[in-house]
């Protein structure tokens, strides 16, 4: 269990786990695409057409919602029985590392779309398309390594939405802030050098996230 | 004579100085800031006291973490509710300056909007500590949240500030406080006014946890 091949077992047992119930529901996954096609949708009814820098505002917030709102329940209902059947599977760490990871592959997929309807309805302002592309998907690396910390969280204050939004918006705004300025370079196509310190920024804020939830994680895990 | 630990002497000393001396104490003339030039006297100390505050209250939710006694929880949860009050004062005295020199009481400045986020995340937070019915839950779950935002809040303070220019003296071209008091006047007044206002706030929280404490026991004694 300890060495490195067996954890790495457990983590893509843990992984192949979670996307077999998410395919046993797809309803819900389905639900929240259908909630950020449908948030995309109602912005480009009143906007028309959008102009670059709204287009990136729309984006993220749709991403924002969205993600709470998926992530929000990487955590099943709050019971004795679940809880300890989760806690028998793997140590904290191992668990954490597999739901981060399988919500970065859920955030992908929600980017994926949105993106894709956002580009249909709204047109494509951007001069350097790959490379926002490449800087969400930097940025949902920490997007899931705090959202899934603060669905933990709001699970043991049995699970309320609203304590979820309340709980993560203000944390996850300074990785907002640099996704949006390193959007903005993207679309207006500057030399990549000049959004370096932002990248550099973005990374440092994402092994922080990451690093802090790992050591909290252990202790709303266990009761 | 009361009996009072030595810090809380050094806070009525210090207050009973700083007060008075920066309502009528000597200051550079300036255009546009005129006598509002005293809000750093008042002002900035409370974003000082603000910080050392937060970090008190992380550092008491590391406490608990480790060893689980119910004190630290209190203290952290009445560090942090001073710490938002002196956030929300901050805020104001620095609002209604702004609308006197800057002409607007929100301009989105950086440290305007640091300090909006940093109030967001302690109310969250006490939204969190009033959601939960059984005390040991609460105190755990609280202590991993309080850690967390506090940790989101440092970086906060260095990544704003680089992506947009401040109006705030001393940053974007603004000549600094410093410029403005060339024989240390202002400074006289301004150190001891921060370490006023810190202990002010220590001691605060002190009374607000005690309260808590006197409360918890009361409680105990009638349910029982």
């Amino acid at each position: 269990m300890n060495s490195i091949p067996g954890s790495l077992h457990t983590l893509f047992t843990l992984i192949r786990l979670e996307l077999r119930s998410e395919w046993r529901q797809q309803n819900v996954l389905g639900g929240i695409l259908l909630y950020a096609a449908t948030a995309v949708f109602v912005a480009y009814m009143t906007f028309r057409i959008f102009p670059g820098p709204s287009w990136v505002a729309v984006y993220w917030l749709i991403m924002l919602f969205s993600s709470t709102h998926a992530l929000g329940r990487s955590f099943g209902p709050s019971n004795g029985a679940r809880l300890l059947f989760e806690q028998s599977l793997a140590s904290p760490g191992l668990y954490l590392a597999s739901k981060v990871i399988y919500n970065i592959f859920l955030l992908g997929l929600i980017h994926l779309l949105t993106t894709l309807c956002m580009l249909v309805w709204g047109g494509n302002p951007f001069q350097d398309l790959l490379r926002f592309s490449w800087v969400a998907v930097v940025g949902h690396i920490g997007l899931s390594g705090a959202l899934t910390l603060i669905a933990a969280i709001s699970r043991k204050a049995s699970g309320q939405t609203t304590l979820m939004v309340v709980l993560s918006f203000p944390v996850v705004l300074p990785l907002m802030l640099l996704l949006i300025r390193l959007s903005m370079h993207a679309l207006d196509g500057l030399n990549p050098v000049a959004g370096q310190t932002y990248l550099a920024q973005l990374i440092a804020l994402d092994t922080l996230i990451l690093s802090t939830a790992f050591l909290l994680f252990p202790y709303i895990w266990r009761d | 004579m009361p009996r009072l630990n030595p810090y809380k002497w050094l806070a009525i000393l210090l207050l009973s100085l700083v007060i008075p001396m920066g309502w009528m104490g000597d200051v550079p003339r300036k255009i546009i800031l005129n006598e509002s030039i005293r809000n750093l006297y008042f002002h900035v100390p409370m974003w000082f006291g603000m910080i050392f505050l937060l970090a008190a209250s992380a550092w008491h939710s590391l406490c608990y973490l480790r060893d689980r006694q119910m004190h630290h929880d209190r203290l952290a949860d009445s560090y942090s509710i001073v710490g938002l009050l002196f956030g929300l004062l901050g805020l104001t005295t620095g609002m209604i300056w702004a609308q006197f020199t800057w002409g607007a009481w929100w301009s989105g400045d950086p440290k305007q909007n640091a300090s909006a986020i940093a109030l967001l995340m302690y109310l969250a937070y006490r939204v969190l500590r009033s959601s939960f019915p059984q005390p040991d839950t609460r105190a755990r779950v609280s202590a991993v949240y309080n850690l967390f935002a506090f940790a989101s809040l440092i970086p906060l303070l260095f990544i704003l500030p680089r992506l947009t220019d401040s109006l705030h003296p001393g940053n974007g071209g603004n000549p600094g406080f410093n410029s403005y008091d060339l024989d240390g006047r202002m400074r006289l007044i301004f150190y001891p006014a921060v370490l006023a206002f810190t202990l002010l706030g220590f001691w605060l929280a002190d009374l607000y946890a005690r309260l808590r404490r006197v409360n918890q026991i009361l409680q105990e004694h009638y349910t029982r």
